[in-house]
């Protein structure tokens, strides 16, 4: 199954314009974005997906640095559904990932979806994730979110479909 | 050396005896299969999860984790055959919402199984039998799903904050399966009604249903009284249900 056909690419605000407003950090690398980070009233009210904690364990476990926005110290509550299907958080690749070091971005996604395979272990029906990325434009201030909405094994192909946005390949 | 062999043989011993034993358990996991039989062996599960779970404490002093996780396994597996033969007890006296969560709990206990250790076969088919138990014994269900908003998770193999200490929930760390705790749930952003899909805890359901003006039990179909303490907000609602949103003790490794 090809991973494009559960997905949906489009157009996200200013990372660095967001973050300054905010007061976090402008993150430069992978960053873990809270999911009301595009909404949010205020720092106060960011609030992460509660598989945020288990991202960066696994991010973590393959030496993938995080520049998070949060500051030192600082904590976000977590929102937890509770739902059947596994609902990633929003993972922002900066603009060093892709100049020093771009492997790291299959490594992050492997590392997910592996371990999407082994929590998803006897379960019956649809083994069903959703995860987002955000990804910069190379030379403008503009960013762009993928959105993936599909089975597990799906993940690992993004790849693909991040390397085309980043060349503009992909019609929002 | 001959202390690790020891202990491997051991566990390998026990390992086999809990293959027979537990097929043995579900070969009477029917609903025409003698109570008092049901009622027998299951009792048996419970020296084998002691030995189990004191061989495991061996295994950890030992600082054997394959075999440790390998225990784990082998103790979750006997908790959901425990489960799944307290399904069909229940049945029988007629304790249906003791029976469905019985079964939930079982289903919880083998995925649980298939991620401490890959030592035991057959488990894939066991949990697909589960499932089939859970569509075609018990009437469909409606689900409910809560949306927490939670402060921070403990880690509950080093009690640490989850996401900083290392370790990853639904993953076996020396004998232990890692779940993350909630701490401070600050508040309740929605409760979802799931007709079409579900949720992480299947014992979250309708227990009531409104037909005709009458309150029934979702599963028996029996009218229910209303309590006499419980105040409706609309009082004379076409449709109304009253519904369990949250567990406390929850599936291992989540």
């Amino acid at each position: 199954m090809a991973a494009k056909d559960l997905t949906k690419v489009i157009e996200f605000i200013d990372i660095e314009a967001r973050c300054q407003a905010l007061g976090c950090n402008v993150p430069t690398g992978f960053a873990i974005l809270p999911r009301n980070f595009e909404s949010a009233a205020s720092k106060s009210d960011l609030i992460h997906e509660d598989t945020t904690p288990t991202v960066r364990a696994l991010f973590a476990e393959k030496g993938i640095v995080e520049t998070r926005i949060e500051q030192d110290g600082e904590k976000l509550p977590y929102f937890e559904e509770n739902s059947y299907e596994w609902i990633g958080p929003i993972i922002f690749v900066g603009a060093t990932v892709f100049s020093q070091n771009p492997n790291l971005i299959t490594v992050g996604l492997g590392v997910v979806s592996n371990y999407l395979t082994d929590y998803f272990k006897g379960r019956i029906g649809e083994k069903n994730a959703k995860i987002s990325l955000v990804i910069p434009q190379p030379n403008s201030k503009k960013y762009t979110r993928i959105n993936y909405d599909g089975p597990v094994d799906g993940i690992k192909d993004l790849e693909k479909l991040i390397k085309e946005v980043r060349r503009g390949k992909v019609k929002k | 050396m001959t202390k690790i062999m020891d202990l491997t043989q051991r566990c390998n011993d026990l390992i086999k005896d809990a293959v027979e034993f537990t097929t043995k358990c579900q070969s009477h996991c029917f609903i025409t299969r003698d109570k008092k039989i049901q009622e027998q062996l299951r009792d048996e599960l419970n020296p084998r999860i002691q030995a189990c779970s004191t061989l495991k404490t061996e295994a950890i002093e030992a600082s054997k984790e394959s075999i440790a996780n390998a225990l784990l396994s082998v103790e979750f597996i006997f908790k959901a055959v425990y489960n799944d033969l307290s399904v069909w007890i229940a049945l029988k006296e007629d304790k249906c919402d003791d029976a469905w969560d019985h079964l939930i709990t079982a289903q919880g206990f083998v995925r649980c199984a298939m991620k401490s250790h890959s030592n035991l076969t057959g488990l894939e088919n066991y949990s697909r039998r589960l499932h089939d138990v859970e569509r075609i014994v018990f009437p469909g269900q409606i689900f409910v799903s809560s949306a927490l908003v939670v402060k921070s998770y403990t880690c509950s193999i080093c009690a640490e904050e989850y996401g900083e200490c290392g370790h990853v929930v639904g993953r076996a760390y020396m004998g232990e399966m890692c779940s993350k705790i909630p701490k401070g749930i600050t508040s309740v952003d929605h409760v979802g009604v799931m007709r079409e899909s579900d949720p992480q805890d299947k014992r979250c359901r309708a227990v009531t249903s409104r037909d005709g003006g009458n309150d029934r039990d979702t599963l028996t179909w029996r009218t229910v009284e209303k309590e006499a303490n419980r105040k409706d907000t609309v009082e004379d609602a076409t449709y109304a249900m009253t519904s369990i949103i949250l567990r406390a003790n929850r599936e291992q490794g989540i």
